[in-house]
């Protein structure tokens, strides 16, 4: 009887484990795999236009096929980066993930209020120079001090119907993600 | 059977129980969700705590793990079916009707997704509907019909005899709607016929 005891206690132990491990450690594993994917299709700080969404394989999880995708993977340990890009008259957003997929920052059409976004992810953990500020940021920029150095840009823009696919695809290929060079 | 390989036999059982069983409540928790962290609103299940910081680790899990990229619930609110209205799983040979009102948010739009998260191929190139383009009664009311059988209005055409889901994405949702999304009136989703 206590032997029993035992080995259940032990194996309610042992469940817990690797139900704590699977849920804080694989995914990790999971989403870096992933991330990677984005490594082989685009050179770093660099703006793609992911083709229309459609069926076969996808960089994107469950894609959406309502709305035009661009990407850029992005390295700011050196220099920040400026994200440029048009937005179109129906829904538009950029998002900034890290390394390991998380959402770190949103901004949408409705939000910026200006034609053209013009945003700045710079490295956040970089200290303020003495009576100066981090970058010269030109007025109507966004900047950004982002957490981490290494991440993913992702913008999406919404296709209303059919017709409108060309114009948001074109818009979308438009934007460019590059090294803001020092002033 | 001697001492020794019953201990053999007890180690083996322990390990294969104990891993297995963590391994798969682990595995249900974080694809299906649990109550304490999934919201389900009839056939519709959300997770509405990605992407916050203070997203607990089954979110967490289930984003990284799925590799979705994802977005805050301000940005878009995603609820997946797998299940129609009776409760029974959806099924390629099948024709639903998601049926229901207009939703409160800026856009919506429902998809089809095969069992492994991929399109469904169909000569009509037709993957989802939104609510800009689709055919609407006056009322603001909508139909989409899913069928491997042509139908009026608003197709989806699909094919194969697997299982399938929906997302329903709803971005910038009104507060009514993101603030109630447990009891917030959202399409049904009805088993037609099937072949």
């Amino acid at each position: 009887m206590r032997r029993w005891v035992f080995w259940s206690v032990a194996t309610v132990l042992l469940a817990t484990v690797a139900h704590l491990s699977a849920v804080l450690f694989a995914p990790m594993v999971d989403i870096g795999r992933r991330m990677a994917a984005f490594e082989t299709a685009a050179p770093v700080n660099t703006l793609r236009k992911m083709p229309p969404v459609g069926p076969g394989p996808s960089i994107l999880v469950e894609p959406s096929p309502d709305i035009s995708y661009g990407f850029c993977r992005f390295d700011i340990s050196a220099l920040p980066l400026k994200v440029s890009a048009p937005i179109p008259d129906s829904y538009w957003s950029v998002s900034v993930y890290s390394d390991t997929g998380e959402n770190l920052y949103t901004i949408n059409d409705a939000q910026t209020g200006v034609r053209r976004l013009e945003l700045i992810i710079a490295d956040g953990s970089k200290p303020v120079p003495e009576g100066g500020a981090i970058l010269d940021v030109p007025e109507d920029s966004i900047l950004y001090p982002s957490p981490v150095r290494y991440g993913l840009v992702v913008l999406r823009g919404f296709i209303p119907d059919r017709s409108q696919r060309r114009i948001i695809d074109s818009t979308i290929a438009s934007a460019t993600c590059a090294p803001l060079a020092p002033a | 059977m001697s001492s020794n390989s019953r201990i053999v036999l007890q180690i083996l059982v322990f390990l294969s129980g104990g891993i297995g069983l963590g391994y798969c409540s682990a595995d249900y928790a974080m694809t299906r969700g649990l109550r304490s962290v999934a919201v389900s609103n009839g056939s519709w299940t959300t997770w509405p705590y990605v992407a916050r910081d203070s997203a607990d680790p089954y979110t967490r899990a289930h984003f990284a793990g799925t590799g979705k990229l994802a977005v805050t619930s301000y940005e878009a609110i995603t609820f997946r079916a797998e299940i129609d209205s009776d409760g029974r799983s959806l099924d390629l040979d099948c024709t639903y009707d998601v049926a229901g009102s207009a939703l409160a948010s800026r856009w919506w739009s429902v998809t089809v997704y095969d069992e492994d998260g991929g399109l469904i191929a169909n000569p009509a190139d037709r993957y989802s509907f939104n609510s800009t383009e689709m055919s609407r009664m006056p009322d603001g009311s909508f139909t989409v019909r899913i069928s491997p059988v042509a139908q009026p209005g608003n197709w989806i055409p699909v094919s194969g005899s697997n299982a399938f889901y929906l997302l329903l994405r709803l971005y910038n949702a009104a507060p009514s709607l993101s603030n109630n999304l447990g009891g917030a009136a959202l399409p049904s989703v009805t088993r037609r016929a099937c072949s």
